[in-house]
């Protein structure tokens, strides 16, 4: 069985925020790679889960 | 008193139903990559008469209502306002749909469909519209969400 490749370091040396925006593109571009089938499930089921706390609902 | 989306039961109910659409606005930003939550299925149909009486049905079925700026009309309002060819605002019982109709920034039916992606979801099959559709119904506006979607979706795909 193969083993997941590990992740490329990010840069060294990044401040805190750089850090963040480069974890931020890095986790878009993943999610741009997969099926729009499971994105779109995930994206549903997001909405659903956060619609029973704030409210933003049916009516 | 407020219920939690079902907005994944209503796509298949919608894509169960024979309608012919194709999905734009925040469902489509999921699907394309940048997960976020949205309180509404975006939705551009087939123009055809038979359609967007399916649709009418469908959306009367779950509770529909039309959202107007002076109140809400009852479920036999819906079909009247679709084949009207503007812009519709359906409140159902398991999430808001937005038809889009007569729009100046979305394209018409026939090219969102002729470019856009099937997906499956729960045994039923949906068109998302292209990539390409979606970037430029982004650009077209200047609400401070479309600018967010259109820099991630950029970001995402290598555009940035």
């Amino acid at each position: 069985m193969r083993r997941a490749q590990p992740k490329p370091p990010l840069v060294a040396g990044a401040k805190g925020w750089e850090l963040d925006e480069l974890v931020r593109r890095r986790r878009l571009r993943e999610q741009a790679r997969r099926p729009l089938a499971v994105n779109l499930a995930e994206g549903i089921a997001l909405s659903e889960f956060l619609s029973s706390f704030t409210g933003a609902a049916r009516r | 008193m407020t219920s939690p989306l079902g907005l994944g039961e209503l796509l298949e109910r919608l894509a169960g139903a024979d309608i012919r659409f194709v999905l734009v606005g925040g469902l489509a930003v999921n699907a394309w990559g940048y997960l976020r939550s949205t309180r509404d299925i975006d939705m551009v149909p087939a123009p055809d008469r038979k359609n967007l009486e399916r649709l009418a049905d469908l959306l009367a079925s779950v509770g529909g209502r039309v959202e107007t700026p002076d109140g809400r009309l009852g479920s036999s309002a819906i079909g009247t306002f679709l084949r009207a060819g503007d812009r519709t605002l359906v409140s159902t019982d398991l999430g808001p749909v937005d038809v889009l109709q007569g729009h100046p920034q979305v394209p018409r039916y026939e090219d969102l469909e002729s470019g856009g992606q099937k997906v499956e979801i729960g045994g039923a099959c949906v068109v998302v519209c292209s990539l390409e559709a979606l970037l430029d119904m982004k650009r077209a506006s200047d609400r401070l969400r479309d600018r967010d979607d259109l820099e991630a979706l950029e970001a995402a795909h290598g555009e940035a």
